[in-house]
């Protein structure tokens, strides 16, 4: 039996296993409805990756995994607890739940709309059952044109599959079902010169870009076709000049608006880190309960939704880890602080219903706020990037992230890009390299005076957002079309 | 806690059994809780009972892992049949000359029983007096506290069989005021 077969056959088994598990912890959640509970839920979870690296001629890592367990939450006279076990018994699921009745500790719920549904990724290819030498020839053909100059001397390419298989069930009656299925991949081009490196990847840095599809999503990505562009570009950088310091209107591409507006207002956006429950860890927010509504916190062109119904996004669910629906909401309107992620706990305070973001990393995890799809809404449905450019007569267009810092309260931050290009006049002049900006956030999204079209949005996959303790990665999205900003802080002053 | 024969038992059986060259199972897992506070309340409570056995095959110098957090000698079985795929897609690794022999090993004291029974109540005690000192001088305190016990274990198809429990405690304390706040953390394996 082939490595394939025989993950596809391990899922199965699993599912053949989940009636029995699912009867054993609605045991447990009526154990804990007796034993006087306000509210329990519980969540199984089945979690298989795949991860692949190739580094130059070889492969440089190369893992599977598989994780699987479930958590139980109960509410006792408007304390919290949670427990969770990879112990798969009938007595083990009991234990679980008790303990979680024994840690439980202040908060409260509201609101009751147990829901019963199901959602699941749609694919074409399962990503497990691609064979890992088809997956492992693509990177290295793509590597093979990034290596055609001795220039480039660390060429990487990767992919990243993530399958999950979650079972919800709450004392209010929720029963949900979801299967959801993500891929990724990209490639990347280091080059050194005269003591000097630049690097240059695509589709993005930090791995590339990751959806809520089947292989089917790597392959669109067009790695190879797009390798010897990557290696141009970075041999480029290594003779451009640098970006110089000043003040100048700055053009963001898509990917980098992308992390921008997950640092400056997915972040400060959750409401558990407004209310300071992760000041002692991930840290706080400039976006108090007392600016809703108020708050001015960009131009009247600013839209900003959470949305986690957009097809093929890695931060699109059908039910969040409290069963509540995805759904579509506005954070930013009109450049307005109007909205916050929330739990069905928190939404109270401010006087709103959950917005369905209360996601947990797996099983042993307990649910936090997190980002879902954080998007900036397009501007003129007119206008390419092209033509912003042209508009543009004295800017820098900077792309793709290389480096980002910002501060506990996500106010006064700093981004360094791959790749930027000087406009003068309506036109591209030069290349620039070690393109940084900084800027503080209300007044950053202030100075915004254009954004482009919903042909030049796109929504980028981050698979990677840290927040929480124990530690919890998330996977969310960022859709963005490029924007203009004016009279921005760039480059570094000597 | 599973307990050294029962895990050390599991793990020879599969490194015996493993259709590759050569076989390590290393198992890490035990149970923890942490508190998390902030303005001198709790706002989250969690426990946690976790282990993962990472298979490693050697096929020549050719290496794979699988990771998996299931303890059924078929599971590992498995998983140890895909370590080995994996392993023929590896690029020889030059450095690598074999998994250990068996060996002696000093004994360490890593475990204390006192760390190990804390409870989450014990926790919740310990921050209580943290808020009313910090109260006392004029602070709220935010951070997190906790406690757990766990248990490696490995066994490879040279003959390691090797076993040591251990416990853990660890605190972090934020406190804040008008003026501004500070950081101090503290990890012990006895509490």
């Amino acid at each position: 039996m082939g490595l394939a077969q025989e993950w596809m056959s391990a899922k199965l088994t699993v599912k053949g296993g989940l009636m029995q598990t699912k009867e054993w912890l609605k045991e447990a959640l009526d154990d804990l409805s007796q034993a006087g509970v306000d509210y329990a839920d519980a969540r199984y979870l089945d979690c298989e990756t795949e991860s692949i690296t190739v580094r130059n001629e070889q492969v440089a890592g190369l893992s599977r995994s598989r994780d699987c367990g479930f958590g139980i939450r109960a509410l006792y006279k408007g304390s919290w607890g949670f427990a969770a076990s990879a112990q798969l018994t009938e007595t083990d699921v009991m234990k679980t739940a008790r303990r979680a009745l024994e840690v439980a500790r202040a908060s409260y719920l509201t609101q009751r709309e147990p829901h019963v549904g199901s959602y699941r990724t749609r694919f074409e290819v399962d990503p497990f059952a691609v064979p890992v030498d088809r997956k492992l020839e693509l990177l290295f053909c793509a590597l093979r044109i990034l290596r055609q100059d001795k220039r480039v001397v660390v060429a990487e390419g990767g992919m990243d599959f993530y399958r999950t298989e979650k079972l919800f069930l709450s004392s209010e009656g929720a029963d949900i079902r979801q299967s959801i299925l993500e891929s990724g991949g990209g490639i990347e081009a280091t080059a050194m010169q005269d003591g000097d490196i630049q690097r240059r990847s695509y589709p993005n840095s930090m791995g590339g870009d990751c959806a809520s599809r089947g292989y089917e999503f790597v392959e669109s990505l067009n790695l190879v076709e797009n390798a010897e562009k990557v290696r141009e570009e970075a041999l480029a950088l290594l003779s451009a000049e640098a970006c110089p310091a000043g003040n100048r209107d700055v053009i963001i591409n898509s990917s980098q608006l992308g992390l921008q507006i997950h640092e400056s207002c997915g972040h400060p956006a959750e409401l558990d880190r407004a209310l300071g429950t992760e000041i002692s860890y991930a840290g706080g927010s400039f976006l108090a309960p007392d600016k809703l509504g108020k708050l001015r916190y960009g131009s009247k062109m600013v839209n900003i939704y959470g949305d986690a119904t957009i097809a093929g996004s890695i931060g699109s669910f059908g039910y969040d880890d409290e069963g509540v629906a995805a759904q579509r909401f506005p954070i930013i309107e009109e450049g307005v602080f109007v909205g916050y992620l929330t739990s069905r706990e928190t939404a109270p305070i401010v006087g709103k219903r959950s917005s369905g973001a209360m996601r947990a990393e797996s099983w042993h995890h307990i649910p936090l706020i997190r980002m879902i799809n954080i998007n900036l809404e397009p501007g003129n449905e007119e206008l390419t990037l092209e033509d912003l450019i042209a508009d543009t007569k004295d800017g820098i267009y900077m792309a793709t992230n290389k480096s980002w810092s910002i501060d506990d309260l996500r106010l006064n931050f700093q981004f360094g890009c791959e790749i930027a290009w000087e406009i003068k006049n309506g036109k591209r002049v030069r290349m620039l390299k070690n393109p940084v900006y900084t800027g503080i956030t209300p007044q950053f999204w202030g100075s915004c005076d254009a954004i482009c079209g919903r042909n030049e949005w796109r929504i980028w996959g981050l698979p990677n957002c840290g927040k929480g303790e124990p530690a919890q990665t998330m996977h969310v999205a960022h859709g963005a079309a490029p924007a203009r900003f004016k009279n921005i802080e760039v480059g570094v002053k000597k | 806690m599973i307990g050294e024969q029962r895990l050390l038992e599991i793990l020879r059986r599969v490194a015996d059994r493993s259709p590759a060259e050569r076989t390590e199972l290393l198992y890490m897992g035990g149970r923890s809780g942490l508190t998390r506070y902030t303005k001198s309340a709790i706002h989250q409570n969690v426990s946690e009972d976790n282990g993962r056995v990472y298979v490693r095959v050697a096929e020549g110098k050719r290496l794979g892992v699988v990771t998996i957090n299931k303890l059924e000698e078929e599971e590992l079985l498995k998983a140890a049949r895909q370590a080995l795929e994996l392993a023929r897609h590896q690029p020889e690794n030059p450095y690598f000359e074999d998994f250990p022999q068996p060996a002696s090993y000093e004994k360490t004291r890593t475990f204390f029983r006192a760390t190990a029974e804390y409870t989450p109540m014990a926790r919740a005690e310990t921050v209580k007096d943290i808020f009313a000192q910090a109260s006392r001088m004029g602070f709220d305190v935010a951070g997190a506290f906790g406690s757990g016990e766990a248990e490696i274990a490995i066994a490879n198809s040279n003959g390691v069989s090797a076993y040591q429990p251990l416990t853990e405690a660890e605190i972090t304390i934020v406190p804040m005021s008008r003026e501004g706040m500070s950081y101090s953390s503290a990890f012990s394996p006895d509490v």
